[in-house]
Order: C-alpha cells, then sequence, then structure tokens
C-alpha cells in the first residue's frame, strides 16, 4: 500500500469514525462506497471492511462513555436479541420481498422519525417553547438512569419507556436494515429517542453500543469466509478507533437540540437517497 | 449511575482490548503476512470479550437476566462463525 492509500484511509477511518461515534451510526454508509469505488474491493469485501470498522467504532466508543454513564446497558442488552434476530431473518428472505414497497415504507417511517428529530431545533428558530423528548424520571425504575452532561453541566434524569413495543419495533428494524442495506444506528437512534423517549445523546451512546455487537455477528462470517482484506481493514480501523474517541469528546460537549439538528439532517438525507433508488 | 461495578469491568476490558489492537494492527501493517488475520480475530474478539464480562459482572450483580441475554449473544456469534466455517 502507498503512502497516498495509507492516508486516505487513516483520514477517511477517522471521519467516519467521528461521524459514527458521534451519532451512534455504523458508518457503513459512507465506508463501502469508499472501499468499493475508492480502493476498487469488490462489494463483499467493502462490507466486510466497513463491519470490521463499526466494531472498532463501536468498541472505542462504548470505552470511552460507559464510565459516564450516558448510555443505558440495559436497554441495550434488550432491544440486542431482537435487532440481531431480525437481520439474520432479513438476510434469510432477501430477494423474496418487494423491495420497492419496503423503501417506500421505510421512507414515510424515515421522513416522520426526520420530522420529529428536526422539530424542536426548528421551534429554537421560530422562537417557540420546546417539549422534551425524554421524561425527566427519578432513578429508581428498572430502566431509570442519570449521567452529567457536561455541554450545560446539569444530570440528565431519564427513564426508557415502551420498552414491550421497542423490542418488536427492534426486531422490524433490524429486519429492514438487513433487507434495505441501511445501518442500524439510523433506526435504532430515532427508535431510542421517539419511542423509548431518551435523550438523544443516551439514544447515540446506546445504539453505538449495541452496533458493535451485531456488527461482530455479520464480521465473523465475512471473516470465516475470508473476506476480509486485512491490511486496508486495519489501516482504516485504526483510523475509526481515533476518530470514534473525538467524536466522543465532541457529542458530550455538543448541546442535545444541536445534535437532533444533525441527526435529523443525516436521516432526511438517507430518506432521501433511499427515495431516489425506488 | 446503575451497574457500575459492570461499566467499570466493560470499560477496563476495552481498554486493555484496543490497546492490544492497536499494537497489533501497527505490527500486521509493518509485518505483513499472518500479523493481518491475528489482529483482525483481536479486533473481532473485542465485542465477545466485552460480552463475556458483561456476563461476570451481571451475574455478581445478580443481574441474571442481562447475563443470561449477553450469553445468547455469545452463542448467537459462535454459531454464525462456526456456520459460515462449515459452509466454506
Amino acid at each position: 500500500m502507498d503512502a497516498y492509500h495509507l492516508f486516505l484511509l487513516l483520514f477517511g477511518g477517522f471521519f467516519i469514525g467521528i461521524i459514527g461515534s458521534m451519532f451512534g451510526i455504523g458508518g457503513g454508509l459512507f465506508a463501502v462506497p469508499l472501499f468499493h469505488f475508492g480502493f476498487g474491493l469488490d462489494l463483499h469485501q467493502s462490507i466486510a471492511a466497513s463491519l470490521v470498522g463499526i466494531v472498532a467504532s463501536s468498541m472505542m466508543s462504548a470505552m470511552a462513555k460507559v464510565h459516564l454513564g450516558v448510555l443505558s446497558i440495559r436497554l441495550s442488552k434488550v432491544l440486542e436479541i431482537p435487532s440481531i434476530t431480525g437481520a439474520i431473518f432479513g438476510s434469510l428472505v432477501i430477494g423474496a420481498l418487494p423491495i420497492n414497497l419496503l423503501k417506500i415504507l421505510f421512507s414515510v417511517v424515515g421522513f416522520s422519525m426526520a420530522f420529529n428529530m428536526l422539530k424542536n431545533p426548528f421551534k429554537i428558530v421560530l422562537g417557540k417553547q420546546v417539549r422534551k423528548h425524554y421524561i425527566p424520571a427519578d432513578t429508581k425504575g428498572e430502566f431509570a438512569d442519570h449521567y452529567r452532561d457536561p455541554s450545560n453541566g446539569k444530570t440528565v434524569r431519564f427513564e426508557a419507556q415502551n420498552i414491550k413495543w421497542a423490542v418488536p419495533i427492534s426486531l422490524s428494524a433490524g429486519f429492514l436494515s438487513s433487507i434495505l442495506g441501511i445501518g442500524g444506528g439510523i433506526v435504532n437512534v430515532p427508535l431510542i429517542t421517539q419511542l423509548c423517549k431518551c435523550p438523544i445523546k443516551v439514544a447515540s451512546a446506546t445504539s453505538g453500543y449495541k452496533l458493535g455487537i451485531t456488527a461482530c455477528a455479520g464480521s465473523v462470517v465475512y471473516f470465516a469466509k475470508g473476506y476480509i482484506v486485512p491490511d486496508v481493514t486495519l489501516t482504516f480501523s485504526l483510523g475509526i478507533l481515533a476518530g470514534s474517541y473525538l467524536g466522543m469528546a465532541i457529542l458530550l460537549r455538543t448541546k442535545p437540540i444541536l445534535v437532533e439538528l444533525f441527526f435529523g439532517l443525516l436521516l432526511t438525507a438517507v430518506t432521501l437517497k433511499m427515495v431516489l433508488s425506488i | 449511575m446503575k451497574d457500575r461495578s459492570v461499566r467499570k469491568s466493560v470499560k477496563a476490558v476495552l481498554a486493555t482490548g484496543i490497546v492490544i489492537v492497536s499494537a497489533l494492527s501497527i505490527a500486521a501493517l509493518i509485518l505483513g503476512g499472518v500479523w493481518g488475520n491475528i489482529a483482525v480475530g483481536a479486533l473481532l474478539l473485542l465485542p465477545i470479550s466485552r460480552l463475556l464480562t458483561e456476563v461476570v459482572a451481571f451475574t455478581k450483580e445478580g443481574k441474571a437476566r442481562y447475563a443470561l441475554i449477553s450469553v445468547i449473544l455469545i452463542l448467537m456469534i459462535a454459531s454464525s462463525f462456526t456456520f459460515a466455517l462449515l459452509q466454506r
């Protein structure tokens, strides 16, 4: 590998690590085209490298966030199994379903989630009163927790709600992400904020924590089949590790409303891309 | 903050693992050959070691439900790896 490609991989990984760690998404959306078009890897190798990168990103951001209390381990545990099961089921029935119909369905849901996410930032611009997505709670409940937000110095108390609905929806999210080739995070974060009523930072961190396991389940298959190109994957992962650490630091210091705004815009872009591919 | 001891253990395991993986990755980029697969294998072992740590820590805290979820996840990952190896 020459110096140009080495730099490109490290920088690409660094950038994707920042985005992934900030928003709790894997980054496959950016990584797969980078490997496929930028490095000429075939699609399987590109997806394999991207999945290993997601594992690296998730582990680094989990390591950095876990002691701060900004992620809910219990919520992540409850949502992990349905999400993986959905993804496995999706990969089994791929090709047997009307993909365009699913894309239309995702587009409708995606736009409504993006609208909900962007509602508060727009209300602030218009000078209106903002209602919090999450329900402030004491810390006695099974899924209640708190953390100190460094962006404003306040202690944020929250309690995850609607767990009995979150489980089947997480199953569908895993299924959709597998069928449509979208990352899990882009579905998980709105699910955790809007259905489970958790703050955006908790949603992002919990999603990132959960993604590592889902990505690992996929990566080991590619690893066993010999699709992983070690030098490209490892250079990319080194960039990701550094980027994820920085992304976590940025997330913690950014005001929640700005995270909601950027995530809403990202979700709108992903949904638009889906609409254009119908 | 809940599950403080679980969080501490997970952080310690991941921090150690990331240092080892980074060192192995740099070694693989310099030395090449089999080191590449060793480094990728070590990276893919990180989530498994995180799950194992969760199993031990949750069991110590008496939260068997969460420990069981981690055990199921380890089995899911192990079985998908085994099936892929058999298909190869």
